[in-house]
């Protein structure tokens, strides 16, 4: 498991990694390195050059304003795990985060890292979509913001060009009131270091949560590892709309996402049990969102 | 902690009062130096001028090898030398294999069997290079097509070995007592099939090796974390086509783990040595992970049961009919026997009488078996406690009860089993009521996780709880003589004279040493089970020194006599019965000393704490003193410690006949509270009850954690780990994102209890227990399993029992209703 011979470069500023991009398109980006190292190990990636952006301080923040979040490509699960002002504004984030693998992982890895390797199994793919949040990409040509709804493609391939770089991740705040969303991250793993076999991301707003039964507002929910990208769920938000939460319309969740999935087999969990599962952890994780909206 | 404070701890503990460190928690010794980083293993060392292996493994399941280019790898400049079989053949042999009619090169010989098979080796100035010249070789194949059920493989329709013929090389059916009249008479006859999942231990430390051929004295020296390396270096010898003392095994006192996956390593050992022969370069090669998850010989039992029972009315068991087949993958390597030690506890804790044992060994194009913590006996204790489950739904009778009716009592010690091995001693009907009472006490009250209420709300919201105690035994410190009965020729057994028995003994050298200490040599290898400390111990009571007095090091395999070693749970035993006599030993050969140094008789003289004594209380000389007066090498003593079971009539017949001897039997009542999720089919364990008696307990901090590592394992097995394989017989767990070890987050709390049985058949009434947790654990939670989904009527019939898994076979019930 040694990597290939490669070109090793380190810059210290967004700039100086653009002009690396620009001037070596097929290189590799490094961030917390803790996927490219393994395919390098195993040959299944042999680059020429390889771009280590571990030293851009200028790209690891949280900023939480008061109309947007942002989140610094090169920001550690570990710091994301452990904001107090992600845990208010976004707490979606922080439980993503925290599930992610064990400490030694979490106190290396990155947000940008898992946004550009594009797992759909990747908890902040699933999290990015599920906010609707937007991603922020820079070349030496300028920038550009894509959705992340639109930004995911397919099975690993995203709308990120060669030569771009992944800045920030971004999210509009005035659709999350903290005083009235709930948010939840829910996820089947069988082992804490491996990935998902499904993993549920949702939020939910409703009108008053100090009402006798709050109504539904607005929902967002997407399936991690249920298709070949992260999946926004629409089917599984509108039904929810309008009405308090109730068990058929947890049931019509399940349904929505068990009928979106359209995950592929693998080792001890095929399709068919991945659509259940999906079903199920989504059910889970709309109903602890509404629960955390309204208090309860 | 520091060193020195613990073993101050040690001797307020054990001192003060004049007691033993021996049943006492001594801290690890080995522990400071692994923590502390100071720990060398066999990756940390590399000499000048030293060369690394890379290997070229197939990715083909199997194939014929059509050519192999290797002028490339040959031009790179870092490359020294490579190797494919052509090469290895004109100057070494093949490797011994478990079974006779097998020929395996260290690389393959014209067909590919698993993929992973090495295929060529390179050499080159370090790894990293290494790894670009492997990539260098070009190896054209033919596809064949591969054989990866082993079910099907029995059909012969594919061989993995043209000349083997077949694809069934062993088999055989053993039986005991008139099994087909109990069968016949039986009032109901209960029928399991089951599936165990083909696992294996993953230590934290791969396989590594660094050989240096010395060309002057025409020998090898191998420095290498391989286990029982005085057992099993004609591996190793044989293939390089040298004697036993020209090629010397020497291994590093920390081995970060092996459970038996380490015993058959010979493949890496021999190709370091054939090339540091052929350069005249020390040669270095550690196995990185996906080479040992894929291909390094390493997987363990995978198994297809099919147990029947022969039952009264009343639930008593009147006969057992066990068949299976195991799937060893493409080569029957050293560990055959594992297919055969179940014998060993044929009827579990139960008393049987009539009793049929039926195996089929099968070769498919996966890589070879080794063997694992457990050695086979794991899987046959799951299934016969699958079939006992299946029998108490059949009868409709209390599981619980069931098993009780059938417990082999306390007044049947030592019990005579039907397959000749003898359990020393215990009373299992007690330990099963105890953990019973325990478990209602703690857990069926108000607010206790088996609260019925609890139970009946969890139930509402699709989580089924439940729990199943289990008696399982665990056969402790195996003979060696009846391991290789696959390669004995059977109908040389009916007549065999007990005179023929060749058992091997235990051997412990010690010598005082210039300044008064005691060094201690063991002739085998550790694995991080603490022998550095038990002999310590042991030794220090023997002469009435402090443990830090003792310091305990290993012998090469050219220089050390045969012995078994450090497997098949046996070092508790052959440790503490070596150390008695090699204590007796000294304590005499000081006396002698003395006695001639003060010119009286033996009987004048008296050895205490570190000296001898005149009974006239006139003169002392200490171990330093003594050691200085020694001209005849009195203060250096090999103890050999004979086999318990050599002693003992009662072990006879299964001596004579090679039939498996564990003259200890350990066991554990266990009690996990499992819950599981019928939405999402996750099972999880609540908490983890286990009593467990290994007789006398020499340090029981250290039998806790063999207790505690265990069990993790057996959850892994029961639950999660599996080496799977596509049916093109690519191999899907190479990484440890897939083949998935419980963490902490899967081990639940223990509640781990003792009790302390002597066994009457060993010097210290200690029994084997290197191998508990494993062995019981995988049927302990099955059981649970099928406890908690009674409603259901679902069953745990194949491990790891998954998510998936779990949900197809509710599916296919909610389908049925």
């Amino acid at each position: 498991m040694k990597p290939a011979p490669f070109q090793y470069h380190r810059p210290t500023s967004v700039e100086d990694a653009l002009d690396l991009l620009a001037e070596h398109p097929e290189a590799e980006v490094m961030a917390g390195n803790q996927s490219l190292g393994i395919v390098m190990g195993n040959r299944l990636s042999t680059p020429d050059h390889v771009v280590d952006i571990n030293r851009i301080d200028a790209l690891s923040f949280v900023d939480v304003a008061e109309a947007e979040v942002a989140v610094g490509a090169m920001t550690r699960h570990r710091d994301i795990e452990r904001s107090a002002a992600l845990r208010e504004a976004l707490p979606m984030l922080p439980e993503a985060a925290e599930q992610i693998a064990g400490p030694s992982v979490r106190s290396r890895g990155t947000l940008g890292g898992s946004i550009g390797e594009a797992d759909p199994a990747g908890n902040y793919p699933t999290a990015a979509v599920a906010l609707d949040a937007d991603i922020h990409l820079v070349s030496a040509e300028g920038g550009r913001s894509v959705p992340a709804r639109d930004y995911f493609h397919g099975y690993m391939f995203t709308a990120l060009e060669e030569a771009e770089l992944i800045e920030r991740v971004t999210v509009d705040r005035a659709s999350f009131p903290t005083d009235r969303t709930g948010m939840a991250f829910t996820e089947l793993k069988p082992v804490a270091q491996t990935w998902p076999t499904v993993s549920a991301a949702a939020a939910v707003r409703v009108d008053d949560p100090g009402a006798e039964e709050p109504i539904v507002e607005a929902a967002w929910l997407a399936l991690g590892n249920a298709a070949d990208v992260p999946l926004h769920v629409a089917g599984g938000e509108e039904e929810l709309v309008g009405n308090p939460l109730s068990g058929e319309a947890l049931d019509t969740v399940y349904d929505a996402c068990f009928e979106a999935a359209d995950p592929t087999d693998e080792l001890h969990a095929d399709a068919e049990y991945k659509r259940e599962a999906a079903g199920e952890y989504a059910r889970r994780a709309i109903e602890t969102a509404y629960n955390r909206a309204t208090g309860g | 902690m520091s060193e020195a404070e613990s073993a101050e701890g040690a001797v307020a503990e054990a001192g003060a009062e004049g007691k033993r460190f021996t049943g006492t928690s001594v801290r690890r010794v080995e522990d400071h130096r692994i923590l502390s980083g100071t720990a060398e293993f066999v990756h940390d060392r590399t000499p000048p001028d030293c060369l690394h292996m890379a290997l070229v493994r197939s990715q083909q399941a199997h194939a014929t090898i059509e050519s192999i280019d290797t002028a490339a790898a040959e031009d790179h400049p870092d490359c020294a030398l490579v190797l494919t079989v052509e090469e290895i053949k004109a100057e070494f042999n093949p490797q011994p294999c478990g079974l006779h009619g097998f020929e395996e090169w260290s690389l393959a010989d014209g067909t590919v069997r698993f993929a992973g098979e090495p295929v060529a080796a390179v050499f080159a100035t370090d790894r990293y290079a290494a790894e670009d010249v492997a990539e260098l070789v070009s190896v054209s194949y033919d596809p064949l097509p591969p054989v990866v059920d082993p079910m099907q493989a029995r059909e012969d329709e594919v061989l993995v070995h043209e000349s083997a013929g077949t694809n069934v090389p062993d088999g055989e059916r053993l039986a005991f007592g008139d099994v087909e009249g109990a069968f016949a008479d039986a009032d109901h006859v209960v029928e399991r099939t089951c599936q165990w999942g083909r696992v294996s231990g993953v230590p934290l430390e791969t396989a590594g090796v660094l050989a240096e051929y010395d060309d002057d004295g025409d020998a090898f020296e191998i420095f290498s974390n391989i286990q029982l390396h005085t057992l099993v270096d004609d591996t190793i010898y044989e293939t390089l086509g040298y004697d036993p003392e020209d090629v010397n095994l020497v291994v590093p006192p920390d081995i970060g783990g092996s459970f038996g996956t380490k015993i058959a390593i010979h493949r890496y050992c021999s190709l370091a040595a054939m090339a540091s022969k052929l350069t005249g370069r020390p040669v270095k090669f550690v196995e990185d992970r996906i080479e040992n998850l894929q291909g390094g010989d390493m997987h363990s039992s995978d198994r297809h049961y099919r147990v029947r029972l022969a039952l009264e009315d009343d639930g008593t068991i009147s006969g057992m009919d066990v068949w299976f087949v195991d799937d060893f993958g493409a080569f029957p390597h050293y560990p055959v026997n594992q297919v055969l030690k179940p014998l060993a506890v044929l009827t579990n804790a139960y008393d049987v009488e009539h009793v049929a044992y039926e195996y089929e060994l099968v070769l498919t194009n996966k890589t070879a078996q080794t063997a694992y913590r457990g050695f086979g006996v794991d899987p046959h204790l799951y299934a016969l406690e699958m079939a006992m489950d299946q029998a108490a739904r059949e009868l409709g009778m209390d599981p619980t009860e069931l098993r009780r009716r059938n417990l082999i009592g306390p007044e049947q010690m030592p019990y005579v089993l039907p397959s000749k091995n003898v359990y020393d001693s215990g009373d299992y009907p007690s330990a099963l009521d105890e953990l019973e009472r325990l478990v209602d006490e703690r857990e069926r009250q108000p607010g206790g996780l088996l609260d019925p209420e609890v139970v009946a709300e969890r139930r509402e919201a699709g989580k089924y709880r439940g729990v199943q105690p289990t008696v399982m035994i665990e056969p402790g410190v195996s003979g060696s003589d009846w391991t290789d009965r696959q390669r004995t020729d059977k109908e040389t057994l009916a007549d065999r004279s007990r005179d023929e028995v060749a058992e091997l003994p235990e051997y412990l050298l010690g010598e005082i040493t210039p300044d008064g200490r005691v060094l201690a040599k063991l002739a085998t290898d550790s694995s991080g089970q603490g022998h550095q400390t038990i002999v310590a111990q042991l030794l220090a009571d023997e002469l009435g020194l402090l443990p830090s007095d003792v310091e305990v090091g290993y012998r090469g395999s050219a220089e050390a006599p045969t012995e078994y070693g450090s497997a098949a749970s046996r070092m508790a035993v052959m440790l503490s019965g070596a150390a008695n006599t090699l204590g007796e030993e000294l304590r005499r050969n000081l006396e002698t000393l003395a006695a001639g140094e003060w010119d009286v008789e033996v009987d004048d003289v008296t050895y205490r704490e570190g000296g001898v004594d005149r009974v006239n209380g006139t003169a002392r000389l200490d171990l330093q003193e003594l050691v200085a007066l020694d001209d005849e090498g009195l203060t250096r003593v090999e103890a050999v410690y004979e086999h318990p079971a050599t002693g003992l009539e009662a072990f006879d017949e299964a001596l004579r006949s090679k039939l498996p001897v564990y003259p200890t039997a350990a066991f554990a009542v266990d009690a996990p509270i499992v819950e599981v999720d019928a939405r999402t089919g996750e099972v999880e364990i609540l908490k983890f009850y286990t009593l467990r008696d290994c007789g006398t307990v020499l340090n029981p901090m250290i039998v806790d954690g063999q207790t505690a590592g265990g069990i993790a394992q057996g959850i892994g097995a029961a639950l999660t780990e599996e080496f799977a394989y596509s049916e093109t017989g690519q191999p899907l767990s190479t990484t440890l994102f897939d083949y998935r070890l419980p963490s902490i987050e899967r081990v639940p709390e223990m509640e781990i209890q003792h009790t302390e049985t002597p066994s009457p058949f060993t010097a210290t009434g200690a029994k084997g227990t290197g191998e508990g947790g494993m062995i019981d654990a995988p049927a302990a939670i099955a059981s649970s399993i099928n406890a908690a989904l009674e409603p259901t009527g679902v069953v745990a019939d194949q491990l790891p029992f998954t998510p998936d898994r779990v949900r197809a076979h509710l599916r296919d019930r909610e389908g049925e209703e």
